[in-house]
């Protein structure tokens, strides 16, 4: 009844596995009373101990197995393999989970399904024993492969790939080129033969075979020819010998010099009842050419170099030596969103300038999760220094960043179009550049600059128009912080008025005082374009992954953001602080457009109630873009202590006006400025201008006109304001 | 999942059944253990007080003893919480919902009975005459005698009265998973073969425990002798309740004595008479298990038992069914012997491993030795 355990006895004097030692010992102690040891046997290489295993089997098991098992456990000398348990009752079942061994009988207890490399520091002979225990236990209960746990495999492992693209793949004959890649360990990878230029390459004909659903669980030994092959797919209702004959002896001979790969859709189902789950898919490859595979398969003999036709049902394909693949699908954007834990890939158009190590970096993040198709505006190129910070590699030197990124990341898709490249300046496209660039800017959801450049966030704000929402994404000068602008898709704030209220943000939230303060030329530089610039890779590559995760977040939000992520470097945490900005008011002026922001609004009518039955004023901050004369009101600066407040007139003083605009001017990298006067009228007056504002106004015009730009007063009444700029009128 | 335990006490019986619900019933209490440290047996009492402090509990549901011979009884003066005196209150003994015990406990009037033994016909007496918290199998006329001596009306005092080929009515399939059909003690009668049944003392029946659709039964056969065994076969034919002879799990009686199988020991096997034989082989199920609640098989032969004829029969038993004889004292081994915990679930009875201490566990597990 019982199977010979291997080697023969010996002694434990003998033993040298500290796993099998060790069983003993703990055995000896008492230390697992539902064990007993009955011998100890030596084979080449192994300790084994022949053992009783009492484990905890009900009454009514759903596999055949016994309260009590003889089980031999083969201990590797060296301890160098996992521990093979071998169960000796002649008729112990068929269940899932045993080791494909050269011989089914005995069986081998699949006790571990990691690696023993991952286990042997830590195994001691104590917990092998109380395994095998447990391992009983739970396949008599036909508990030992969990609901929510994949299927195992029909066959046994192979370590040998073959990498197709499905949506490239049609139903039945397909020839196809692959090139092969031998890694010297032993294992081989068939690749397209395009992804491959250097190898050598061979022609496949190749054909989909899909079997009924078998029970999982019992892993079969690979098949070394088609007749083995042919005997195993007989169990899922194929009959390979006699399908190849119909096929092939249909095949014009001058696919003949192909080898056959049959790629096989092993159904698979948990149980005898359930319905069959996805299918362990392997692919099968000739050895021989077809011409010799229809010689074995009796379609066909070759008499004097002649094909000719005949029928042998004797030849049955058993000298026709196969080799089984493991069939890859090449990586999809829904696979690689899958892989990264999102149902499907997003497709969300997005238009993307600047491909610097920020961009670079955040492309790549967000193409690995599927998001995101991408058009990729830059114009520079790769160079050495730029590798310090770049996503790209050595063999992109003196090539376009965009175009290189474009094909790094298509290639990861197997060619599909996820980064389309626009080599261009933005700011001064050529005439066909010009109109690719306007066809992208019309199909773009979003449009995202990364480009680290006030010209092209501000040539994106004011020049590109249609209907995508505008965001920017970069980094302050140190490196330390990331910032986020963007636009809800209702536009209720423009990626411009975003960028002032953030610079205004920097003046009110203290703790961002450090965030440009200092930096000779705000964002200038952060391109790479210096070599000189430092900025550590690190710091770029968190920032990079915040950066795609929140570009992520925000295409799934309607919300209109304004985000800072700072990294504290010492312990390398991260924070964010975000600002919630109001809608801005527009008003027009001529060719003048001028942004009041809610705050600086709230602000004035404030001052102007506290200074109360007199008048009061000061000076306003804000910011002008000449080119799209745009000037942005972003706070005012309370009246002076050496000014003089009466009930009917004003006159501002200047006691620290020079200092704060300084202030101002560090804090914003002088982003932000002076840009004119507001003071308020008593009740009952309105917000018109006095004739002393006129002459007011007068002395402004004078002052701003030097430096070109137009002169603005405001006046604050009761409830509103009177903003005149340029003309009074 | 319910639960049955036996503890290893030498000759001498304690079964505690845990039902899936919480509910708890002991069977028998034997604490045998001398204060000998290589005593073997089980520390009874701590055993079943550190159970019952898990489960936050103070009391069993029900309490059986299926006779008072001393291997039944012992102890459980100092265990039990006992109604009729309030020296046996407190101090942390062990309440009885309701007390289990035959029409013999309450009427026998035997000189010999050991102090534990009276102290449970003391309390089954006054439960009885109570009207509450007792349960008495059988009702031979003397009960009725008894009861009327003492001024109650029988008829008062029916409900609390079972007899055999009944179900006690504590538990039920549907609200317990758990029913229990009363073999013995029956009354005395003729059979229908026209055979005079003896009467017996003892409390025999068979737990029916239901879990999802499997069933799975455990015969608890006391003390009793082959000629009692005949006698349950035969009336539970005579009922057409033989399915209530079926069984998955075993209590052997009387500690794998020869005498509960024939009244010839044999030389190296006992051969049983016919109807134990149908009781043992027939109705006995797929890898059912024997549990001899007894000292080791000895090697040579005893009077005492266990008796190493019967063990050999009952080996035999074991492997046409599939299943285990075991022996309480020596379960795992006779070395360092354990409770033998079989649990019942959908998938049956399960006979659970005595627990494997690796070294880290053992030393959480255990209090070490005093530090110098």
């Amino acid at each position: 009844m019982f199977l010979d355990a291997p080697g023969r006895p010996t002694s434990e004097a003998q033993l040298r596995s500290r796993l099998a030692l060790q069983s003993i010992k703990h055995l000896k102690a008492g230390g697992n009373p539902g064990i007993t040891c009955l011998e100890v046997r030596r084979a080449s290489g192994q300790d084994i101990l022949v053992l009783d295993v009492m484990a905890e089997v009900p009454s009514c098991p759903v596999h055949p197995i016994l309260p009590v098992e003889r089980i031999a456990l083969c201990f590797d000398r060296a301890d160098e393999r996992m521990p093979r348990a071998l169960a000796l009752r002649q008729d112990f079942p068929e269940v899932p989970h045993l080791n494909l061994e050269d011989t089914d009988l005995p069986r081998s207890l699949c006790l571990y399904e990691m690696p023993f490399d991952d286990l042997r520091h830590h195994l001691t002979g104590a917990q092998v024993l109380h395994r095998l225990q447990q391992w009983l236990a739970l396949s008599s209960m036909g508990k030992l492969h969990q609901q929510d746990q994949p299927l195992e495999p029909l066959l046994g492992y192979t370590p040998d790939y073959v990498i197709l693209n499905p949506s490239r793949y049609r139903p039945g004959l397909n020839t196809l080129e692959f090139a092969i890649y031998q890694d010297g360990l032993g294992r081989s990878v068939l690749l397209p033969s395009s992804t491959h230029r250097d190898s050598t390459t061979f022609r496949v004909i190749s054909i989909v075979v899909e079997t009924d659903p078998v029970e999982h669980g019992v892993i079969r030994h690979l098949p070394k020819n088609l007749e083995d092959l042919a005997r195993l797919l007989s169990s899922g209702g194929i009959d390979l010998i006699n399908d190849l004959r119909r096929h092939l002896g249909q095949t014009p001979p001058e696919y003949h010099d192909h080898r056959l790969m049959l790629i096989c859709l092993l159904n698979r189902k948990r149980s005898p009842s359930s319905a069959a789950e996805y299918p362990d898919i392997r692919a099968f490859l000739t050895e021989p050419t077809i011409a010799a595979v229809g010689e074995d398969l009796g379609i066909w003999a070759v008499r004097d170099g002649v094909v000719q036709s005949t029928l042998d049902p004797s030849r049955t394909g058993g000298s026709t030596t196969v080799k089984t693949l493991n069939p890859l699908p090449t990586l999809t954007p829904d696979g690689a969103a899958e892989m990264n834990g999102f149902k499907k890939a997003s497709p969300l158009p997005i238009l993307a300038v600047g491909a610097g190590a920020l961009g670079s970096q955040v492309i790549l993040n967000a193409a690995r999760a599927g998001f995101g198709h991408w058009t990729v505006v830059d114009e520079d190129l790769l160079l050495p220094h730029n590798l310090a910070r770049h996503a790209l590699g050595g063999g992109e030197i003196g090539f376009s960043k965009a175009n290189s990124l474009a094909e790094w990341v298509n290639r990861m898709f197997d060619g599909e179009k996820i980064v389309t490249a626009i080599y261009a300046n933005v700011l001064r496209p050529s005439s066909t550049q010009q109109s690719i660039l306007e066809k992208a800017y019309r199909e773009a959801q979003l449009i995202l600059d990364m480009s680290a450049s006030v010209s092209v966030a501000r040539h994106i704000a004011h020049r590109v128009t249609g209907n995508a929402r505008k965001a920017a994404l970069f980094l302050n000068p140190s490196g330390r912080d990331l910032i986020l602008l963007a636009e809800n898709p209702q536009k209720t704030l423009s990626i411009d008025q975003l960028e002032m209220l953030y610079y205004q943000w920097l003046l009110d939230e203290i703790e961002l005082a450090d965030h440009i303060a200092g930096a000779e030329k705000m964002r200038y530089g952060l391109g790479c374009r210096d070599v000189s610039i430092t900025l550590r890779q690190d710091f770029v590559a968190l920032h990079a992954a915040i950066g795609a995760s929140a570009i992520m977040t925000l295409a799934a939000s309607e919300n209109v953001q304004v985000s800072l992520w700072r990294l504290e470097p010492a312990s390398m945490t991260i924070r964010r602080f975000d600002l919630f900005p109001e809608a801005m008011e527009v008003h027009r002026y001529g060719e003048w457009t001028l942004h009041l922001s809610a705050q600086v609004k709230r602000q004035l009518l404030e001052l102007r109630e506290q200074a109360l039955p007199n008048e009061t004023g000061g000076t306003l901050v804000g910011a002008y873009d000449q080119q799209s004369k745009s000037v942005y009101v972003t706070s005012a600066v309370p009246s002076p202590g050496d000014s003089e407040e009466y009930p009917n007139s004003y006159i501002r003083g200047s006691a620290g006006l020079r200092k704060r605009y300084k202030e101002i001017s560090e804090l914003t990298a002088g982003m932000l400025q002076y840009i004119g006067e507001w003071h308020s009228h008593p009740q009952g007056v309105g917000v018109l201008p006095s004739s002393l504002d006129r002459k007011l106004f007068d002395w402004l015009t004078m002052n701003m006109a030097s430096d070109g730009l137009p002169p603005l007063m405001i006046i604050v009444g009761e409830a509103d304001l009177g903003v005149y700029l340029n003309r009074l009128n | 999942m319910h639960k049955i335990t036996f503890f290893q006490l030498g000759n001498a019986d304690t079964t505690r059944i845990d039902l899936a619900n919480g509910r708890k019933i002991l069977v028998d209490y034997a604490a045998t253990r001398s204060g000998d440290a290589f005593d073997k047996r089980a520390d009874l009492p701590a055993l079943l007080r550190s159970d019952l402090a898990a489960a936050k509990r103070d009391y069993y549901d029900v309490a059986a003893f299926t006779h008072h011979d001393k291997d039944h009884t012992i102890g459980a003066g100092e265990f039990f919480h006992l109604e009729h005196a309030g020296k046996y209150q407190g101090n942390g003994r062990i309440k009885i919902r309701t007390l289990w015990v035959s029409a013999a406990t309450i009427i026998e009037s035997r000189d010999d009975l050991r102090d534990d033994a009276k102290l449970i016909q003391a309390e089954a007496r006054h439960r009885l005459i109570k009207g509450e918290g007792i349960r008495v199998f059988s009702r031979p006329q003397p009960l009725k005698d008894w009861l009327e001596a003492r001024g109650v009306k029988f008829e008062d005092r029916k409900h609390l009265i079972t007899d055999a080929g009944q179900l006690a009515p504590e538990f039920s399939l549907i609200g317990d998973g758990l029913e229990i059909f009363i073999h013995s003690p029956f009354v005395s009668t003729l059979n229908d073969s026209g055979v005079l049944v003896r009467n017996d003392e003892a409390l025999v029946f068979q737990a029916r425990f239901k879990v999802g659709s499997q069933i799975t039964d455990a015969l608890m056969m006391a003390d009793v002798k082959y000629d009692v065994i005949e006698n349950i076969v035969e009336i539970t034919k005579d009922h057409r309740n033989e399915n209530r002879l079926k069984w998955d799990i075993m209590g052997i009686s009387h500690h794998s004595s020869y005498l509960s199988l024939s009244a010839e020991k044999g030389k190296d096997k006992t051969t049983p008479t016919d109807l134990v034989r149908e009781l043992l082989e027939k109705h006995g199920q797929q890898r059912s298990v024997l549990v001899s609640t007894s000292d080791p098989i000895p090697s040579r032969d005893s009077d005492q038992p266990p008796h190493r004829q019967a063990a050999a029969y009952y080996r035999d038993v074991a492997n046409i069914h599939g299943g285990r004889y075991i022996v309480t004292m020596e379960y795992p081994n006779k070395t360092d012997p354990k409770p033998l915990v079989i649990h019942i679930d959908e998938n049956g009875h399960t006979v659970e491993n005595p627990p494997s201490a690796s070294g880290t566990s053992a030393a959480t597990e255990t209090r070490p030795p005093r530090a110098g």
